[in-house]
């Protein structure tokens, strides 16, 4: 696990637990019993309706514990012996995603708030969009546009999204209130 | 999360004891233990003499962690104008603008042109963390700072 380039990184069960969650609100809200499904949460439950989805980097088992959760290997001491839930290294890799998609032969595919989809700039998040559509049938992307990395003085968000939907004119892309965005592919 | 607890969190990250982040060293470094403005973070307060009257105080500190348009982020910069240091941090990834705006393409040059456009004649030290990933934090963004005398 990456962090801070200076000082010497040590991790705990704890600290893993809490980076987890800092970085992955379904976890945070799962692990202290607040789980509560919203507007947006609902948005996505209703386009995996009855279908094997799988979700990556999501903690996809904290809306529905029947769904298929792919979680990066680092984190699998927070956690353990939760059922439906796999890890893998190198979740982002695009062969890993291939073994994933042959292995579990997921309907839809989705990402929530995926860590995957923070800290890229908009062409690459473009190219990325890209190679996971050549790979899964069906792609749900739920993410903050707050954290892509873009000049934010001088594009609006509305901007971002008609640029975006100009690279994939054919799904649909929803903003969800001032940053974020669901794409469905 | 507290605005600050973040901090303390991250730190637990690291075997060595009593660190401070590179870019929280630097602005404690640049700080004078003088009567000083704070506004959006408190983890300095012990660094100095913290009072909330803009009209006496020597120098001002100012954290933009939270989502603020450019034009909110202007009207609350210029209230700072006449102090004479001034440590401007800022989450870039915060920001947002509702128009299209004919400036740099470049955000850390554009951000520096914005600061400049507020804080007139100024001397201005910039640090930034160019092509910022994920890589340099856990819980928060690295902030651009704008040290201003």
């Amino acid at each position: 696990m990456k962090s801070h380039e200076d000082g010497t990184f040590i991790q705990s069960v704890s600290q893993v637990h809490s980076l987890y969650g800092a970085t992955h609100p379904l976890f945070k809200q799962w692990s202290e019993s607040n789980i509560s499904q919203t507007f947006m949460h609902r948005a996505i439950l209703d386009r995996i309706d009855n279908k094997k989805s799988m979700w990556i980097d999501s903690f996809g088992y904290g809306l529905s514990p029947d769904v298929i959760s792919i979680e990066q290997d680092h984190y699998s001491i927070a956690l353990e012996n939760l059922p439906n839930v796999y890890f893998r290294k190198e979740l982002d890799n695009i062969e890993t995603c291939r073994e994933l998609s042959q292995t579990f032969n997921p309907e839809i595919v989705v990402y929530y708030k995926s860590e995957f989809f923070k800290y890229l700039t908009l062409p690459e998040l473009i190219v990325k969009i890209t190679e996971l559509s050549h790979i899964y049938s069906k792609l749900v992307i739920y993410m903050e546009l707050k954290f892509i990395d873009f000049n934010k003085l001088k594009y609006p968000t509305k901007d971002v999204v008609l640029s975006l939907q100009g690279s994939f004119p054919d799904c649909k892309i929803e903003r969800y209130g001032l940053n974020d965005i669901l794409i469905n592919i | 999360m507290t605005p600050s607890s973040w901090r303390e969190q991250q730190k637990t990250f690291f075997a060595e004891k009593n660190i401070e982040f590179e870019q929280d060293q630097r602005i404690i470094d640049w700080l004078d233990n003088t009567k000083t403005m704070v506004i959006g973070d408190d983890y300095f307060d012990k660094f100095f003499q913290r009072i909330d009257k803009i009209d006496e105080v020597d120098q001002a500190l100012i954290f933009i962690k939270n989502p603020i348009s450019s034009t909110k982020l202007q009207l609350l910069l210029s209230l700072l104008i006449n102090i004479p240091r001034v440590c401007v941090a800022i989450n870039k990834f915060v920001i947002y603008t509702d128009k299209l705006e004919d400036i740099n393409e470049d955000y850390d040059i554009a951000l520096l042109d914005y600061i400049e456009s507020i804080f007139k004649n100024r001397v201005i030290d910039y640090h930034y963390v160019p092509n910022v990933k994920g890589s340099h934090f856990n819980f928060a963004s690295p902030t651009t700072q704008f040290f201003i005398t």
